[in-house]
């Protein structure tokens, strides 16, 4: 048997294993522990800054991993099954709901202000990126956060959506093409860093 | 079907992904101008760089397990123990019980139709108390003589071995006696068997 100490230093697939044993509670913590920021993150994005809803769904993804733990393949990575589940719920909610209302500090950014301005900083771009984000369509979104929010790789995503790698580019190039004609209008400096700051 | 990206696509989104515009050559500088405006690839860049910042500072709610059910583990030693002591305490207790099996209900069978009784009529029963006692005496010849002693008692005379003449009656008949009729209310029978005064 491990103990307490020796469980944070097991790799995710020999968590997964333990999931079937007595120390069902302890694994499923420790992998809570490693993966539910990031995975809360994708949530927000995937859910149009819903972070209530993303929190529940945090709370049900690691339920799922519990009872499905079963069905986990050990050759593949444990967070690519886990991202893979995590997208397969954001889908069966975007057909329960068809909602595409965003409802994170949308009202802070003000459209059409100057990015070079000393107004315009990191925050409000943060701001409108995450609303481009949020006015990608699904397809698109999912690629776009997996990949340059997650910072996944293009043979990861490729797993997770069970589609080829040259469609997981392709999502990503148009998804970024659809935000950088949001994002025109505010002007960010072509400089060597990606914003220009006081 | 989606559209899948040329490899002119493929080489701006590449370029995009990792130079800032301003840090771009000039072949890459014209190639880039060729297929986006210099503002559009701006807002992108900018958008690959920052969208990562923006999983950060999300905090994902402790976890809730599911309640498991308290269970109780027996050692395999107690088990063994306990049925061992139920066999020793049944041998114990039903070992002097039989089985005892009651058939209920069965129809009776009568064996025979009909009974006859004959009732035994005795002429002349002479009863004597006559006691010995028989002892084998075993001899020294090759034949085994059983020989019966007569032992006396003070309380009894010796009688001789019962036979035919014994039994035999020596007395004369009362039919046969003249002076029956002076008897009053005696009734005789006769050789036909009816009694009467004749």
């Amino acid at each position: 048997m491990f103990r307490k100490d020796q469980i944070s230093k097991l790799t995710d697939e020999r968590l997964v294993e333990l999931l079937s044993s007595s120390r069902s509670n302890e694994a499923l913590t420790e992998l809570h522990a490693r993966y539910s920021n990031k995975v809360l993150g994708y949530f927000v994005r995937m859910l149009h800054g819903d972070l209530n809803k993303a929190q529940d769904f945090v709370q049900e993804l690691f339920m799922k991993i519990l009872e499905k733990h079963h069905q986990f393949d050990l050759s593949r990575k444990f967070y690519t099954w886990m991202f893979t589940i995590a997208t397969n719920m954001c889908k069966t909610e975007y057909r329960s709901t068809n909602r595409m209302t965003y409802s994170e500090n949308e009202s802070d950014f003000e459209t059409g202000a100057d990015w070079n301005e000393n107004t315009a900083d990191k925050d409000q771009f943060n701001s409108k990126l995450k609303i481009a984000i949020s006015k990608l369509e699904e397809h698109h979104r999912d690629a776009f956060v997996l990949r340059h929010v997650q910072d996944l790789s293009i043979n990861e995503i490729s797993e997770i959506l069970n589609i080829s790698k040259g469609t997981v580019k392709s999502r990503i190039f148009y998804g970024t093409k659809k935000i950088a004609k949001e994002l025109i209008e505010f002007k960010p400096t072509g400089e060597g860093s990606v914003f220009k700051m006081n | 079907m989606e559209r899948e990206m040329n490899s002119k696509e493929e080489q701006l989104y590449d370029l995009m992904e990792s130079k800032p515009f301003d840090e771009l050559s000039s072949d890459e500088t014209h190639f880039v101008l060729s297929q986006t405006t210099k503002e559009e690839y701006i807002a992108g860049f900018s958008a690959l760089g920052s969208a990562q910042s923006l999983n950060d500072g999300f905090t994902a709610k402790p976890l809730v397990l599911p309640s498991k059910r308290a269970v109780i583990v027996i050692p395999l030693y107690q088990t063994i123990a306990a049925i061992a002591a139920a066999v020793l305490i049944s041998f114990f207790v039903f070992r002097s019980n039989e089985v005892i099996i009651n058939e209920v209900n069965v129809p009776s069978v009568a064996v025979a139709d009909t009974v006859f009784i004959d009732n035994s009529k005795y002429d002349t029963v002479i009863e004597r108390e006559i006691q010995f006692v028989d002892r084998v005496i075993y001899q020294k010849a090759q034949e085994q003589i059983v020989e019966r002693e007569h032992i006396q008692t003070n309380s009894y005379m010796p009688v001789p071995a019962i036979n035919s003449e014994d039994i035999t009656s020596v007395g004369q008949s009362l039919k046969n006696d003249e002076t029956y009729v002076l008897v009053q209310d005696l009734i005789v029978g006769n050789e036909s068997g009816i009694f009467g005064r004749d």
